[in-house]
């Protein structure tokens, strides 16, 4: 074809040029599309195989009407060929829509009247990136013995409902510690599935409970521990994390007390500091909800828009407004459910001891006013 | 005039077609209307009247309630027996089991058939149902559905300091009872009690109550924690919410007193022991009596007759050892169990054999 088509564009004869061009896109157009009809294609949506396209020339003499009835698509060296969930439609190809997304790394095989009549590939992830624990929060050497949670942050996200099998506590003699972690199912993600939260047992935090005083607490005050996160839990896409993460921690005293928030010092912004105001509490507090639990308020009760940033490993706060401060009285306003790393909250201790501690308070968040006496 | 006639018949035509083909978007007397729901995930799964599914979705923060039409009686279901239903899940999903989470299970009260929500392991849900010991995809696309957003109603506008909605991380439980959905939930970061209950059909209504409540040494401690699941039942003639928390204890708290912005103390009744977490809660009746079974992690289902939880009066109020508060005995037969569910008086279970196998399997209330 391609020794006629130059012949005849060098001949400059427009008819015959237009005519056999328009003759070449139509063999190329057949040929293209033979090409297209034979092939499987898996539809791919947001790098997951969310179906596969068959050719109709997969099912010659057919009638359409027919093969959903006898079509089914199996796992590669599933003994009893269990058809996949999904659904089927027919538009210029049939589309195989199945009802989860094919899984990377698999082989599949298309049956008609249980007869092998195709079979297709996903292929697995590109594993170029790998994904990794980016950090533990609480990010301290010491935890309290009566810590209650630990968030493991990922670069990824990551697969879902198995974490049990990856998170492992070690003692110092290597020995591994067993139902330290509350196993709940769904685990608790956040919402991108790159932040995981784990709860030590608070059934065996809490004083007196049965699990408490059966088993103890997770967590012994002097002692030195290792959490090892595996190198074997996988990313959404399945790929592995490339090595174990490992947090070496001693447990230190047990905290009952809420934080309290007069405890609190503040650094009010001047020149030097960028208009920051800083706040530096007495103990380290939940990393997320310290970011997201405070406020600054004008003495109108109007919100200053700014970003907070948590630094001194969960000490500390920095709030950067967007506008410069002007002068006037304000407050930070902080929501009662802050809590500190052994899950006391501003309102109320995790288990209050009804005889030694005050009442719990219900107000919806504490205050800390200050002033701005000059204009920056 | 002709053409008067003319323009008329064909006005007339245009609404007597229009007649013929305009269907309201309100399907049915619990306000649908028809589409796809945008279901992120399914973390809890109840039935509610006429074949309605309850849809709790974590990840939108959300209830769906879904017509299933599946809502005719089945007087007779027949036992239902599929052993490793995990490894049937997955080859169904196309993948291996290992990809797959089994979140919630329930049975339709009218056709018994049995719902399972899955979960794979990138976060895709899916519903499957079984019919005949096979497994089927319940349809998702064109249903009748409503949908209400989980507000946090003790907030001044429903938004955290960085103006993103608030949401609960998780739902752990959901139940359908006396025209209410009612709903616990678990954050991801504060460890508190939520507990919601939502007028359906679906309004704007919802209320939230803080639950508190005492524990071990009793009237000594005081806490909040999580529900882990929770079922709804009658004692001494009184609607009770029974809740099961992460920290083992068994908690009652009359149901009238939950209300929006309510700060309740339970009454707990029990503590079901060491190491142990409560999976899912159901009430049968055994030998003419009403019993509630509990499914746990690290042991047998519980079983707790309603006759001693009305007699045991008070709260715990001494330090005791092993298990305390109101009797239950277990029920050694049935380890492992991950889901249940009750079928008219018969027990639905998805449960772990010692050999690893996950097994679905019915068993009737003379057999537990």
């Amino acid at each position: 074809m391609i020794p006629i088509y130059k012949t005849l564009f060098l001949s400059s004869t427009r008819s015959w040029k237009f005519h056999h061009l328009a003759f070449f896109i139509l063999v190329l157009f057949c040929s293209c599309s033979n090409k297209q009809d034979t092939r499987i294609e898996i539809i791919w949506i947001n790098n997951k195989a969310m179906a596969v396209s068959l050719p109709k020339t997969l099912f010659k003499k057919i009638q359409p009407d027919t093969i959903s009835s006898y079509l089914k698509i199996c796992l590669l060296n599933d003994k009893d060929l269990t058809a996949i969930l999904g659904v089927l439609q027919l538009k210029d190809k049939y589309i195989f829509e199945p009802l989860l997304p094919f899984s990377r790394g698999s082989h599949y095989i298309i049956y008609y009247k249980n007869k092998q009549t195709a079979e297709f590939d996903v292929p697995a992830a590109d594993i170029k990136n790998f994904p990794e624990v980016i950090t533990c929060f609480p990010q301290q050497d010491t935890l309290p013995e009566n810590v209650l949670k630990l968030y493991l942050a990922f670069s990824h996200p990551m697969s879902e409902g198995q974490s049990a099998k990856y998170i492992t506590l070690l003692k110092r003699n290597g020995d591994t510690l067993n139902g330290e972690f509350l196993n709940l199912q769904p685990e608790l993600w956040n919402e991108d599935r790159t932040v995981l939260t784990v709860w030590f047992d608070p059934g065996r935090i809490k004083r007196y409970l049965q699990p408490n005083l059966k088993l103890g607490a997770p967590l012994k005050r002097l002692q030195h521990y290792r959490l090892v996160i595996s190198h074997e839990w996988k990313d959404v896409q399945g790929v592995p994390l490339q090595k174990d993460f490992n947090k070496s921690f001693v447990a230190g005293n047990r905290d009952n007390l809420s934080p309290d928030t007069d405890h609190w010092k503040l650094m009010l912004p001047i020149k030097n500091l960028k208009n920051a105001l800083i706040i530096h509490t007495d103990e380290p507090l939940d990393h997320y909800l310290f970011e997201e639990s405070l406020q600054i308020k004008d003495e109108h009760g109007v919100t200053i828009k700014g970003n907070f940033e948590i630094f001194n490993r969960d000490k500390s706060c920095r709030f950067i407004p967007r506008s410069k401060w002007k002068p006037g009285n304000y407050s930070i306003r902080i929501e009662s459910r802050l809590e500190d790393l052994a899950g006391n909250n501003l309102n109320r201790p995790f288990d209050r001891d009804i005889v030694t501690t005050r009442e719990a308070l219900q107000v919806p968040w504490h205050e800390i006013k200050f002033k701005i006496a000059f204009s920056l | 005039m002709k053409n008067n006639y003319w323009y008329s018949a064909i006005v007339l035509a245009g609404i007597v077609l229009l007649a013929a083909t305009y269907k309201p978007a309100v399907t049915s007397p619990y306000s649908f209307t028809k589409g796809t729901p945008a279901i992120k995930s399914i973390s809890a799964l109840s039935f509610g009247k006429d074949g309605i599914l309850f849809i709790g979705d974590s990840k939108s923060a959300s209830v769906f309630a879904v017509d299933t039409k599946d809502a005719k009686n089945n007087a007779a279901p027949a036992a239902v027996t599929i052993d490793n239903i995990d490894q049937k899940i997955a080859a169904a999903l196309g993948t291996q089991k290992e990809n797959i989470s089994i979140m919630d299970m329930a049975v339709n009260p009218l056709s018994k058939k049995i719902y399972i929500a899955v979960q794979y392991t990138d976060g895709t849900p899916a519903l499957l149902s079984i019919e005949n010991n096979e497994l089927k995809a319940v349809p998702m696309k064109d249903v009748a559905f409503s949908s209400i957003v989980l507000n946090d109603v003790n907030a001044e506008d429903a938004k955290d300091a960085r103006g993103r909605p608030l949401r609960i991380s998780t739902i752990s439980d959901i139940e359908f009872a006396n025209g209410k959905v009612f709903l616990s939930g678990l954050s991801n970061k504060e460890f508190s009690s939520t507990f919601r209950s939502i007028p359906f059909p679906f309004t704007t209504s919802q209320d939230q109550a803080s639950l508190e409540i005492y524990h071990a040494s009793h009237g000594r401690y005081e806490t909040t924690s999580p529900i882990r699941t929770f079922t709804t039942g009658k004692i001494h003639g009184k609607d009770y919410l029974i809740a099961s928390y992460t920290c083992t204890p068994l908690v009652l708290f009359p149901l009238d007193e939950l209300k929006a912005g309510a700060h309740v103390k339970g009454r707990t009744v029990a503590e079901m022991g060491a190491g142990n977490s409560p999976i899912d809660m159901t009430t049968l009746t055994k030998n003419g009596e009403t019993v509630l079974l509990m499914a746990n992690t690290a042991r047998a289902v519980s079983e707790i007759n309603y006759k001693t939880i009305e007699a045991f009066e008070g709260t715990l109020t001494e330090k005791v050892s092993g298990t305390a508060g109101t009797d239950f005995k277990l029920l050694p037969a049935y380890t492992g169990v991950m889901q249940m569910d009750k079928m008219d008086n018969r027990l639905v279970m998805i449960r772990k054999k010692a050999n690893g196998d996950i097994d679905l399997l019915t068993v009737d209330d003379t057999n537990l």
